[in-house]
């Protein structure tokens, strides 16, 4: 759980900080639709795929740079999850 | 969790909406029958409407109907069946509309190419022996190896020509599950048979959509789509019947502007058409995101990539993009974006003129093409590289509104829109030459020209403001729903869709209840019609001894034509004429002999007549009357004894019958493309045969003159007359000019050298004792010709000493000319045609009772 946690904390921020500059961060919940609602574009999705594989140390693949893996920052934590227990 | 077939359950969404088979309460059975009822009312006035305003081709009208009755029973149906359904109607729409032997040849090859990806053998080599099947077939295609397959080999294209890339990739992925029934309804899905140009969907997202939301939310979205699709179409026919102009007849500001908005604007018909299909595959279940986004206010070149076809965008990424990227990410994230979306741009050239091929049965290699895409791969690529480097907000959580940021989005979707429009005008530009001397008339700007202009411009950027900042609505991912909320926007999204579809149906013509103006009336009857506009008209009449494909490509009307074409429809026109390098630039082969695509035999004399043989002397008591005109009168697609000129000249004589040599002959020097230049110039030879009388047998002469001299100066042949030396002067003509851009600058002259001609050969039958009469056809294909030309051209005549023979009432008793056309892409006149001129030509001499008089008369009989 707390690593849950620390992973979308993490995400969370960055997609902020990248993304969202100025927003208000209660607006962003781990539901809140990124790919679907614009918010990350495809510059946008490479751009968080770099991070994730930096900050978390993890490797995706291209076909996981998708609405299904990384559409809210809960599918983001999933993916990332499983990532790390894969290693 | 996932259904059997594949959808995702959702959070409050009923068991009956999301098409379970439940016990549930009479009140939800109540509201399913209701919603359904209110979908059924709907598609039946969608379908009054595509029926009244004849959308799209007729296959698409009939079949609209099976898709009415598939959606309803799809629905009813068990969840569990209803993909193995949507599969068998998609086989049955084939049928239907390619016939059993058709179908099943399509079928066959499509089935293989499935079993071939899924043997038990290595991913690849599966793939390569994919490869090879398809080379195969891709030399089957240009060598006609199986004639039943000539019609559909565009429709079998389009089922797998970028199907089988995703099908594979997501196979290699292991992404998306895989079954027959999901193979049989993702390639042969039904709207595909009767819209061989058809976006690209994702097989992902196809079965990740499948009822992933509430069922009759996805059916409305459907509806609403399939509206907005036939009005997109509907604007597209007011657009290109009434508001397109030729490019070579822009001469201002105001008719540049008007040329580049009209010219993107045609795309509407893409657009639309790619609404009816996804539209119609929701009523199926298949809950796709949109194809489209409010492409015309696009503010940046990223931001028109991610709007305009982006079922095309997503599969560029998903196929090129992101696996390139993510192959070289490690040489720097700038380097990585930079080369994958240059590859990716790359690869969209190569893969449209791969479509081109299997579509129209060539690959599209042009320097607009090239140009185009490279144009916009800059753009794209330095929009790319900056939105990486910077950060920015692509799309804020709640709308923040400023008047710093509101105006700049109306600026740069002004300065995007009219970018985009340039670029499109270059994209379908017959030359460089062409299109420059177009962009040069924006020189001549009026008042006028620049208020209007600025308003639209103006109006652009109000609306940016107003609907700009919106973004593509997808659907590929599983939201939470509140029913009521759903259920509200269902009921909205219903009246308003049924609603304008009954606007539809009742702005019929023939429904409507309040009397229109005759030319309300004339518009509405054109946008309830397929016929082709004046500039289309114009273009298949020059298209008989051209290939027009070239400059034709993305002219979708004129495409669908050409691709119809028998191999052999024209070959009279362009295999029985030589040229040698002087004017007239061609004539017909002597003692040619040929079989039409008809069967009826088409021949020419050894003197290169369009005719029977005669001697050069003319026979004791024979009065001999010359024929000179143009295709019309060459009888280019009719037989030799289906030719006016044979019917006159046979009834001529049965009133002698008994004489020999028979009293009348006509000899007919008609060859395709022959102006009035032309005719002029073959006089020489005409009068060697000493005619008594010269017929000058019209049908176009504004045009043709111009035509004439311009591919004269195109192609560099000697002008031997003074006048025409110094018309080709003063409209600034230089040889080796493309034909376009001479025709374009002779527009100003046509009357004059209309005039000229008819006086010179007034005057060399004068100086022979050759009496000139001048007769006029009706067009088959522009019956205004007859009220904006025909009385100039009839004085010019006149004037020149022709009597008049105005044979324009020859079709008054047909109602449909296009019955008159020797095929459905040729305005010629066909067989009846012919006989109808020809009954018309034998009263007119007759009444001139041309034997008798010894002297030229002038004015009409």
């Amino acid at each position: 759980m707390a690593a849950d946690e620390s992973i979308a904390a993490t995400v969370k921020k960055y997609v902020l900080d990248e993304f969202l500059p100025g927003e208000n961060p209660d607006e962003l919940t781990a539901d809140t639709p990124l790919i679907t609602t614009g918010i990350l574009d495809s510059v946008g999705t490479l751009k968080l795929v770099a991070f994730l594989e930096e900050r978390f140390n993890i490797g995706l693949a291209a076909h996981e740079a998708d609405v299904e893996y990384l559409n809210t920052i809960g599918d983001i934590v999933k993916l990332v999850e499983s990532k790390q227990k894969g290693r | 969790m996932s259904t059997e077939t594949g959808a995702i359950p959702l959070e409050g969404a009923s068991p009956v909406a999301a098409g379970k088979r439940v016990l549930a309460l009479p009140i939800e059975w109540w509201d399913g029958g209701v919603r359904m009822a209110a979908v059924a009312g709907q598609l039946a006035l969608v379908t009054l409407a595509i029926q009244a305003w004849q959308i799209d081709n007729r296959a698409f009208r009939w079949n609209f109907l099976l898709v009415c009755v598939g959606f309803v029973v799809n629905h009813y149906l068990p969840a569990r069946l209803r993909l193995p359904f949507f599969a068998t109607l998609s086989v049955v729409a084939l049928g239907s509309l390619l016939g059993l032997a058709h179908a099943a040849w399509l079928m066959s090859i499509g089935l293989a190419l499935i079993v071939t990806a899924h043997l038990p053998i290595a991913f690849w080599a599966r793939v390569a022996l994919l490869g090879v099947f398809g080379v195969v077939l891709a030399v089957m295609r240009q060598a006609g190896t199986i004639p039943a397959l000539g019609g559909l080999w565009p429709i079998l294209g389009s089922m797998f020509m970028f199907r089988l890339i995703i099908y594979m990739y997501d196979m290699r992925t292991g992404n998306a599950p895989f079954g027959p029934w999901r193979a049989l309804a993702y390639f042969f899905m039904i709207p595909n048979a009767f819209f061989p140009l058809y976006p690209i969907i994702d097989y992902k997202t196809f079965n990740r959509t499948y009822y992933n939301r509430e069922a009759f939310g996805i059916y409305q979205k459907g509806i609403d789509w399939i509206v907005r699709g036939i009005i997109q179409l509907l604007l597209y026919r007011f657009i290109y019947q009434n508001l397109m102009i030729d490019p070579q007849a822009v001469s201002n500001l105001g008719e540049l502007a008007r040329f580049l908005v009209t010219n993107f604007l045609l795309y509407l018909r893409i657009s639309g058409n790619f609404h009816l299909i996804v539209g119609i595959l929701h009523l199926f279940g298949f809950n796709l995101s949109e194809t489209h986004h409010k492409y015309l206010l696009s503010s940046s070149f990223t931001d028109f990539w991610r709007r305009i076809n982006i079922y095309w965008k997503d599969f560029i990424q998903k196929i090129f993009f992101f696996p390139v990227y993510f192959r070289i990410k490690k040489r720097g994230e700038l380097y990585g974006i930079a080369v994958a979306t240059c590859l990716a741009f790359f690869a969209t050239w190569v893969l449209h003129s791969y479509q081109w091929f299997w579509l129209r049965g060539r690959f599209l290699l042009t320097w607009q093409d090239v140009s185009f895409w490279a144009i916009l791969a800059l753009g794209v690529l330095v929009n790319v590289l900056y939105e990486a480097k910077t950060t920015r907000k692509r799309q804020a959580l709640k709308v923040h509104r400023t008047w710093r940021g509101e105006l700049s989005r109306a600026l740069r979707t002004i300065a995007m829109f009219t970018f985009i429009c340039l670029l499109w005008s270059l994209w379908n530009a017959a030359s460089l030459e062409e299109w420059l001397t177009m962009l040069g008339m924006a020189r001549y700007a009026s008042a006028g020209d620049v208020a209007w202009i600025a308003g639209g411009l103006a109006l652009l950027g109000v609306a940016a403001v107003l609907w700009g900042a919106s973004t593509s609505e997808r659907t590929d991912a599983p939201v939470k729903v509140n029913e009521a909320v759903a259920r509200r926007e269902f009921w909205l999204s219903a009246l308003q869709s049924g609603g304008l579809a009954l606007a539809l149906v009742l702005a019929d013509r023939n429904i409507m209840l309040l009397s229109p103006t005759p030319e309300v009336a004339d518009v509405l009857t054109r946008l309830a019609s397929n016929q082709l506009n004046e500039q289309d008209l114009a273009r298949l009449e020059r298209g008989y001894y051209e290939s027009l494909l070239d400059e034709q490509r993305f002219n979708p009307e004129l495409g669908e034509l050409y691709t119809a074409r028998p191999a052999n429809w024209n070959q009279a026109a362009l295999n029985q004429t030589r040229s040698d390098g002087r004017f007239p630039r061609s004539e017909y082969i002597p003692s040619q002999s040929i079989k039409l695509a008809s069967g009826a035999i088409w021949t020419t004399n050894r003197y290169g007549m369009r005719d029977r043989h005669y001697d050069q002397a003319k026979p004791p008591g024979t009065y001999r009357i010359a024929l000179v005109g143009d295709s019309n009168a060459a009888g280019l697609h009719v037989g030799d004894q289906e030719l006016f000129e044979y019917l006159v000249e046979k009834r001529l004589n049965q009133d002698a019958a008994g004489a020999d040599p028979p009293p009348w002959q006509i000899l007919n020097f008609s060859c395709s493309s022959y102006g009035l230049y032309s005719r002029l110039k073959i006089l020489p030879k005409v009068f060697e045969f000493s005619p008594d009388a010269l017929l000058c047998v019209s049908v176009n002469d504004w045009h043709w003159v111009v035509r004439d001299v311009g591919r004269c100066v195109a192609d560099r042949l000697e002008i031997p007359d003074p006048f025409v030396r110094d018309v080709v002067k003063r409209a600034g003509l230089e040889p080796g000019m493309s034909t376009r851009v001479c025709e374009h600058r002779l527009q100003p002259f046509r009357h004059e050298l209309t005039q000229w001609c008819y006086r010179q050969m007034g005057e060399e039958c004068r100086q022979r004792g050759v009496r000139p009469l001048a007769a006029f056809l009706p067009r088959l294909d522009d019956r205004n010709w007859e009220v904006e030309q025909l009385p100039a051209l009839k004085r010019a005549a006149q004037d020149a000493g022709f009597t008049v023979l105005d044979l324009t009432a020859a079709y008054e008793k047909v109602e449909d000319r296009q019955e008159l056309w020797a095929w459905r892409w040729d305005a010629h006149p066909n067989a009846a045609a012919h006989q109808l001129i020809g009954d018309l030509l034998y009263k007119k001499l007759q009444a001139l009772n041309l034997r008798s008089t010894s002297e030229p008369a002038q004015g009409s009989p």
